[in-house]
């Protein structure tokens, strides 16, 4: 039962990270297409901006699952060396209970926001104007929860505790292939 | 409770939680759930909340995934393979040659990456091997590659230069131009300390044994063909931003496109690519702007407890020449690079340290590059030095990561002589954007 | 005693920012009998711009003095209120409206439509008028046919359209090069002092001074249940200082504009223009067309455009 859960929302959160590439492709050929349209038709648009930001802001706030899946938010683990293995794995479960309690404060910080943006419409006040605003708030707290969520999985998984270890200072690189 | 205790405690707490091994981005957030909450009760969560989701509507972070994407199929389209093939040739038969041409292939990537990563796995696949293989010096071939391979955040485009920019309220296109020469003194003194060990020392270097570099210089001349694709590719990124046809975000997206078409034209793009691409790019990109997201939301409530105001009177009231205060603050920005993102430097430092620099009377832009001087020590530094875990994940089993620390140490030394230099000479900075205007 | 942590629109190391605390933050004490001192926070220090006011309400920020245009998204009134595109022809009439001819009152009303009971508005007024860049001589109407114009904002950027200008959203950072290389003719871009020291009227030759377009209204807000709490002597002082410091600080910048103006009339390569009085008569017609559209648009953003006009036509800008 626990491992299913954790199969589940791993499983989500995986799906999650791999629809936001094409969130970015359609962010770079539209911000590519407003050079262009400028630049040889003389034409510039009023809209281009505010929806490379939405697609962008949609690809980074649900990729948080996957990132958390995938155990690569930056973390310093230089401790691993003083403390031994052993004390090490103890602390990353206290680590992920820490994060746990950290991301369901900012779901609870987020909770008004959420409420008031969607009982009234707040949009960007540009000459375009789209309800940017709300968007952005109520897609916060559904990263929020996916965020938490793939946590929860991470602190519940059995397996990935017994035998993931060596990764060490691997955890700190930001652009490591998997 | 005063400000003095407070910025300790905050200080305090943030290495604790770090040190457990809560990930910077949920460390960083805690602490200010928690300042908010123990200052304001539950109103006080908006100062958190508001900033929070203020982040997904910076537009300057959005060059953040197009540079990183950029840089995952440079990685996988063999362009850096033939580049380096291609600079082989500049080395001939002379000592050190591989090590040079590493420096110079580090100088192209550098023009057309924004971020650091890619160049030294590239780098580290490519030129290591071969380095090893022709009996270099362990130490002088991975010191070289770490260090050049960090170029990318100093020579334009650069992300770290896009970010101070913004957070300072300065030019990029400025901060671009001020960055060539600082980015070229820096890779000139990476090169005369590879040429002056290998002749003290010629054991470090064996003369340069491969094939091409012995052909006569008409047939040498056919390989320069690999640096054409990628001088059009710089010329299109770098020169759409400085002819005014493209915003620096926009440039970094024609960019991504022209790398994509450069992979595709040269038929190794295949669509397992692509997808292993946005995968990495969503990954990285991800696991940065969430450390965004803690950095930014701690800065908010600090500044409303009079953080700000009192780090900048301590900063501006001490009886000290003001270049003092400059070597202070580099100072604080060196001594949290060693366990804290640059990223997250960025956005708690500068907000603090770019008024500070305009009240003294100094260029901000000049600030700037220093500032990316100092990141590019920061990359090499242990205990958190990135281009030594990047090079460490591609380098052969056998290279460990303190053999990588040490051999990088010779280089942070020739990078506190550049950044010296700059700090000495504004001018090698300022010169480049004083044409401009 | 009571500190006011107040976040405002200008940057630490702006003009505003510094004439503020140089010469008014002291002599706020003096003015409520030792009851209330400020500290000015700079823009986006504590809470993103657009969101100062749930912050005012939560009471984790005492107040903003800040531009009321960066809460159009909320409802279109605050457009209007915010920035009456090419409707005042200066900023003192401005300050009028706002402390004699109920401007206050329409903001404190939209206030508590928007955020009920938890804001109180001291008072409002604009401290300067943005001046035009241009590559080519504006000097009528006419001229805004076909122009390409950098305006980034709703209500300005619909009135150019109305004048037959074709206008695009360029950030600021990138309107030098943009003038630079001809991506626009002109720019709606900042007041005079801030273009000049940005470099503009060396690629962008023809200022148009005094303006014709924009003029940022500025809201002075406090925490509802703060200012309930403070006694009507400093509930008095309070609304005096803010008006003395803003009528001050018009002048200040006023006096710094019109020095540029003088140096750079006298400039060869540099023509300042200024429109006649029947020319901007004439964009505040076209100009009217876009008020009424966006003021149709809510209730609250109808009775905003019904303050002014009410205003305007007494002080015979309009007939
Ligand atoms: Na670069
Ligand atoms: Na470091």
């Amino acid at each position: 039962m626990r491992q299913r859960f954790v199969t589940a929302v791993g499983k989500f959160s995986v799906f999650l990270g791999k629809a936001c590439g094409p969130f970015y492709i359609a962010a770079i050929a539209l911000s590519v297409w407003e050079v262009f349209t400028r630049y040889a038709l003389d034409a510039p648009t009023v809209w281009t901006t505010e929806v490379v930001m939405a697609l962008c802001a949609t690809a980074w706030m649900i990729s948080a699952a996957a990132v958390t899946q995938q155990h690569r938010h930056i973390t310093v683990t230089v401790m691993e060396i003083v403390v031994g293995h052993k004390t090490w794995t103890r602390m990353r479960r206290v680590a992920m209970a820490v994060s746990l309690l950290a991301v369901v404060g900012l779901l609870w910080a987020n909770w008004q926001p959420f409420l008031r943006a969607t009982a009234h419409l707040e949009r960007s006040g540009s000459a375009f104007n789209p309800p940017l605003p709300t968007y952005l708030k109520v897609m916060i707290v559904f990263a929020l929860i996916t965020y938490a969520l793939q946590i929860l999985a991470n602190l519940l998984d059995r397996k990935r505790q017994t035998h993931d270890h060596g990764t060490g200072h691997m955890d700190l690189t930001v652009d490591m292939k998997d | 409770m005063g400000i003095e205790i407070i910025t300790l405690l905050i200080i305090a707490s943030l290495f604790f939680l770090m040190a457990v091994g809560v990930p910077l981005g949920a460390s960083t957030l805690l602490v200010s759930l928690t300042a908010a909450l123990l200052k304001f009760g539950a109103p006080g969560l908006i100062l958190v909340s508001s900033n929070v989701v203020h982040v997904f509507e910076k537009y300057t972070l959005v060059a953040v995934p197009f540079f990183v994407f950029m840089a995952n199929i440079l990685e996988r389209g063999g362009v850096a393979r033939e580049l380096f093939t291609s600079m082989a040739i500049l080395g001939g038969r002379m000592r050190g040659g591989v090590a040079v041409q590493t420096v110079f292939v580090s100088v192209i990537l550098a023009a057309m990456s924004g971020i650091v990563g890619g160049e030294i796995v590239l780098l580290g696949l490519i030129a290591l091997p071969q380095m090893f293989r022709l009996g270099y010096d362990r130490k002088l071939s991975i010191g070289t590659i770490a260090a050049s391979g960090s170029l990318a955040t100093l020579i334009p485009p650069s992300v770290v230069l896009i970010v101070y920019g913004s957070e300072a309220g300065v030019s990029v296109k400025d901060l671009f131009s001020a960055g060539f020469l600082p980015g070229f003194l820096l890779a000139g003194l990476y090169i005369a300390y590879i040429l002056i060990r290998t002749r003290l020392n010629p054991a470090l270097a064996p003369a340069y044994d491969a094939p091409e570099a012995q052909l006569p210089f008409t047939q040498r001349l056919r390989y320069m063909t690999g640096l054409i694709l990628p001088f059009i590719l710089i010329g299109g990124v770098l020169g759409s931003i400085y002819t005014g046809v493209a915003t620096v975000t926009e440039a970094a997206a024609l960019g991504a496109t022209g790398a994509v078409v450069l992979a595709v034209l040269r038929r190794e793009l295949t669509w397992a690519g692509l997808r292993d691409g946005l995968w990495s790019t969503t990954i990285t990109t991800g696991s940065i702007v969430w450390l965004v997201v803690g950095a930014v939301s701690l800065v908010g409530i600090y500044n409303l407890l009079g953080g700000t105001a009192f780090l900048k009177g301590m900063l501006t009231g001490m009886d000290v020449a003001p270049i003092v205060v400059i070597l202070i603050m580099m100072g604080i920005i060196m001594l949290l690079g060693t366990f804290m993102d640059w990223i997250a430097i960025v956005f708690i430092t500068v907000p603090v340290f770019a008024p500070v620099v305009v009240e003294l009377g100094y260029d901000p832009v000049w600030f700037g590059i220093l500032f990316a001087m100092n990141i590019q020590i920061y990359m090499l530094s242990p205990p958190f030095g990135p281009a030594c875990f990047y090079l460490k994940s591609v380098a052969p089993k056998d290279v460990t990561l303190q053999e990588i620390f040490l051999a990088v140490l010779p280089f942070i030394g020739l990078q506190l002589i550049g950044l010296t230099l700059v700090l000495i000479f504004p001018q090698i900075a300022l010169w480049l954007p004083s044409l401009s205007h | 005693q009571q500190n006011l942590q107040v976040q405002t629109s200008t940057q630490s190391g702006g003009f505003s920012f510094g004439y503020m605390n140089d010469n008014w933050t002291q002599k706020l004490p003096e003015m409520t009998n030792g009851e209330l001192t400020v500290e000015f926070l700079p823009i986006g220090s504590v809470m993103p711009r657009n969101e100062t006011p749930d912050g005012v309400a939560a009471g984790v920020l005492s107040g903003d003095l800040t531009s009321i245009a960066y809460f159009s998204g909320r409802n279109p009134a605050f457009a209007i209120l915010g920035d009456l595109i090419a409707g005042y022809d200066t900023p003192q009439q401005v300050q009028q409206f706002c402390r004699e001819g109920g401007g206050a009152e329409a903001l404190q009303e939209l206030w508590n439509a928007t955020l009920p009971g938890l804001i109180h508005v001291v008072g409002c007024g604009a401290v300067s008028k943005e001046a035009l860049v241009s590559t080519v001589p504006i000097r009528s109407i006419e001229d805004l046919q076909g122009l390409k114009i950098r305006s980034p904002e709703g209500l300005a950027a619909t009135v150019f359209r109305k004048a037959g200008a074709s206008p695009s959203n360029i950030p600021f950072a990138e309107v030098f090069t943009s003038l630079e290389k001809g991506v626009v003719d002109a720019a709606d871009a900042s007041a005079y002092v801030n273009n000049d020291q940005n470099g503009f009227h060396q690629i962008a030759p023809y200022p148009l001074y005094p303006g014709i377009h924009s003029m940022a209204v500025h809201q002075f807000t406090i925490n509802k249940r703060l200012w309930d709490g403070l006694s009507p002597e400093a509930q008095a002082g309070l609304e005096k200082w803010y008006y003395a410091a803003y009528a001050d600080l018009l002048a200040a910048l006023d006096a710094e504009d019109k020095s540029l103006v003088e140096r750079d009339k006298a400039d060869p390569e540099i023509e300042v223009i200024d429109w006649a009085q029947e020319d901007r008569d004439a964009f505040r017609a076209v100009a009217v067309e876009a008020w009424e559209e966006t003021a149709a648009k809510s209730p609250e953003a109808s009775a905003a455009l019904d303050a002014h006009l009410a205003f305007m036509t007494k002080i015979g800008l309009l007939n």
